[in-house]
């Protein structure tokens, strides 16, 4: 996960505050998330970047335990990211641009990415590249997935793969928010 | 019939009495399926069954793995733990101290008006707790669990008033140690009462019924090593509540 990933809450969990505490219910098992996990998981509102939960909270703290409570609640975000409490907040109505150094070119079933600066490429696998020429297509990641659909009715992952792949390509520099590039 | 097949049925009928309500149905429990030469292990297996289908009838119910008893205003304490956490000794002995028996085994709650129903079974005391428990010794003496009627454990009687859980109390003995009492936030307390739950995701709206069993009724972990410590110290929280 890296920073600048937004999380939000799985809408299968079930969620209830006492006190300063937060007990979560997914219809197996219990977890309970005292005083600071409650915090991390009030901010957690499927716009707020993961570094800017943790800055967050590393301000309620002492300046020089900054960098390790930095550290702790991206981990404590992972965490809840790999035991399906949280789930990637990339599928909304989220549009992504290539940013103008970025070329490509499709050469057969594979899509190669280019970045004219550095050189720097990267190959995208048959279904990598057609996501990514949806993208350039101004569609969101919401509509990347219903067309992907009607092609492989088929594939419950679909979701979560097109979601890993997007992730992977902003952490890259491939792909930018839209909000971003207008910035 | 030999006078332990007597033994048996009357302690059967017992458990049976101890039934709440059910909606009509009836349920045939073959009692020669119950093999062994020693009444008290059949009799166990048969409480043991009789709990469990008690437990398949109450879906909807929030139901915690717990002892309980109460005051004659119908405040209940419940007594949260796994097997092997004592509870069961301590319901006995509460109820040796006067208060009324409502369980030793599941309480079963209401989710909205968090209301108890009673499970009045005889209850189970393993060989551990005969020696601090020997009021209750059952003549003639068996080996193994000993399976006490509620009309032996003595105690008031149940409450008129509907029962309601006024103290949550997650004991835990630890031979020698000194009678500890912790309060406990109201998170901590439906997290643990959640854990120790039966069948949680039956339950209605289970979350909700567990944070406002925590947030009506004020927690302690207990850790005693003295059944009579812990005995007094339950039943002055349960007189202040």
């Amino acid at each position: 996960m890296s920073p600048d990933t937004v999380l939000r809450r799985r809408t299968t969990i079930d969620a209830v505050e006492l006190e300063d505490e937060v007990l979560l219910y997914d219809g197996m098992f219990l977890r309970r998330l005292p005083a600071t996990g409650a915090l991390i998981w009030s901010l957690v509102d499927g716009h707020r970047p993961a570094e800017e939960i943790a800055a967050i909270v590393a301000a309620g703290r002492p300046a020089h335990d900054a960098g390790p409570v930095i550290t702790e609640v991206l981990a404590f975000l992972a965490d809840l990211l790999d035991r399906t409490i949280l789930e990637l907040a990339m599928l909304d109505c989220t549009t992504f641009r290539r940013p103008p150094d970025i070329g490509w070119v499709r050469d057969d079933q594979t899509v190669l990415l280019i970045d004219v600066r550095d050189g720097r490429r990267r190959a995208l696998t048959p279904s990598g590249g057609r996501i990514w020429e949806l993208i350039c297509e101004d569609k969101s990641a919401e509509h990347v997935v219903a067309a992907l659909s009607e092609q492989y009715p088929d594939a419950p992952s679909l979701p979560a793969d097109v979601e890993t792949l997007l992730a992977a390509l902003v952490q890259e520099g491939w792909l930018v928010r839209h909000e971003a590039v207008d910035a | 019939m030999t006078t332990t097949d007597a033994d048996f049925a009357s302690h059967a009928a017992v458990a049976f009495a101890a039934l709440p309500l059910t909606t009509g149905a009836v349920d045939v429990l073959d009692l020669d399926a119950y093999d062994g030469t020693v009444a008290s292990n059949r009799l166990t297996a048969l409480l043991s069954d009789v709990t469990i289908g008690a437990i398949a009838a109450a879906g909807g119910n929030l139901l915690l793995h717990a002892g309980a008893v109460a005051r004659p205003d119908g405040a209940t304490a419940v007594l949260c733990g796994a097997s092997g956490s004592g509870k069961s000794t301590l319901t006995a002995g509460l109820v040796a101290a006067g208060w009324s028996y409502v369980t030793d085994e599941t309480v079963c709650l209401d989710p909205q008006t968090l209301r108890i129903t009673p499970f009045r079974r005889p209850i189970s005391l393993k060989p551990g707790s005969h020696e601090v428990l020997g009021h209750l010794r059952p003549v003639p003496e068996y080996a193994g669990n000993w399976v006490v009627p509620p009309a032996v454990l003595g105690g008031a009687p149940l409450p008129e008033q509907p029962l309601l859980p006024e103290l949550l109390v997650f004991p835990t003995f630890r031979s020698g140690a000194r009678l500890d009492i912790t309060p406990l936030s109201p998170g901590e307390a439906a997290f643990l009462a959640g854990t120790d739950s039966s069948r949680l995701s039956d339950t209605h709206a289970p979350l909700q019924a567990l944070a406002r069993l925590a947030r009506r009724a004020p927690a302690y972990r207990v850790v005693h090593g003295d059944l009579d410590a812990a005995v007094r110290g339950i039943s002055d929280l349960l007189a202040a509540a």
